[in-house]
């Protein structure tokens, strides 16, 4: 079972993201909106720096992400269909 | 190419089994409105158009389903995790059951597997934003209709976000249509449309005929 905190940061990380995929989308058929522009590069820090905090605490979100020189730790987590999982 | 995010595009914490309302879910994986039709009609659409703006739309929305598909796994999944035999028998579920277990397998409410036939790829990126105008109106629909359905907040919840989505995509799509629409007065978007093709050819014939050099 997943902590609260690990909870927290990828609901936080959810919601950063889809902002970011949705103002991709307005981007893709208005490419001129500076103001979704600036919208889109605030936000992408943001994602960055949550998703770097939560593959250093909780594992790799993405097969690229396995940090472990040791272990492979990409099948260890609950996977995000499961009740347990995220 | 694609890279997998280990998360879902929302969440779904589903904590009380209904095999029954399973059933009816698992439509929008491999319906005939079903999100794996969705995915596939937008990916394989993409190369019918030099439009570069339509085609990143059309591999942004059709990589969203692909997440979508994901969501309503993820339902029909816990919708049929830990079930007895009572919790199975003498349900609509119990034919699936026979057929598949508790496995994932795209196919519509009514037992019809998924079908290619569902979707177009016409070549002719204007008949295809026809169709995926439609088609995001057909997912809505089947959405609410689930809506309708459902009484566990639980499930409703990641439903009502994915109705959502249907509403954002056709908006998308409308714009990139007209967009398209608006510029057959261009030169260049005769090309891409084989209806065009030979009034092009004689317009090409009548400017060259027409220079003075």
């Amino acid at each position: 079972m997943m902590s609260i905190e690990q909870y927290q940061l990828m609901q936080y990380i959810n919601q950063v993201s889809f902002a970011i995929h949705d103002t991709v989308l307005y981007l893709d058929t208005h490419p001129k909106d500076e103001c979704a522009l600036d919208y889109y590069h605030k936000l992408i820090p943001l994602k960055k720096q949550a998703v770097s905090v939560y593959v250093n605490t909780f594992g790799p979100m993405n097969a690229d992400q396995v940090n472990s020189k040791t272990s492979w730790t990409w099948g260890e987590n609950p996977w995000p269909w499961e009740l347990e999982g995220c | 190419m694609w890279s997998y995010d280990r998360r879902l595009q929302y969440p779904v914490k589903i904590t009380k089994a209904d095999p029954t309302m399973a059933k009816k879910v698992i439509s929008q994986f491999g319906g005939p409105d079903g999100e794996l039709g969705a995915s596939m009609r937008y990916l394989s659409q993409r190369y019918a158009t030099k439009n570069k703006k339509v085609i990143g739309l059309l591999t942004d929305i059709g990589t969203e389903e692909l997440g979508h598909m994901e969501m309503v796994s993820a339902i029909v999944h816990q919708l049929t995790s830990n079930l007895s035999m009572d919790d199975i028998e003498g349900t609509d579920f119990a034919a699936y059951y026979v057929d598949h277990t508790v496995g994932v397998y795209p196919e519509s409410a009514g037992g019809v597997p998924f079908n290619a036939l569902t979707f177009q790829s016409k070549g002719d990126i204007i008949t295809d934003l026809h169709e995926d105008m439609a088609a995001e109106q057909k997912a809505r629909t089947t959405y609410d209709n689930l809506l309708r359905l459902i009484k566990d907040p639980e499930i409703y919840d990641p439903i009502r976000f994915l109705r959502q989505r249907e509403i954002v995509h056709y908006q998308r799509f409308g714009e990139a249509k007209s967009s398209y629409v608006n510029k057959i007065a261009e030169d260049t978007c005769y090309e891409e449309s084989s209806a065009y093709t030979l009034f092009h050819i004689l317009w090409k014939i009548f400017l060259y005929k027409s220079r003075y050099y």
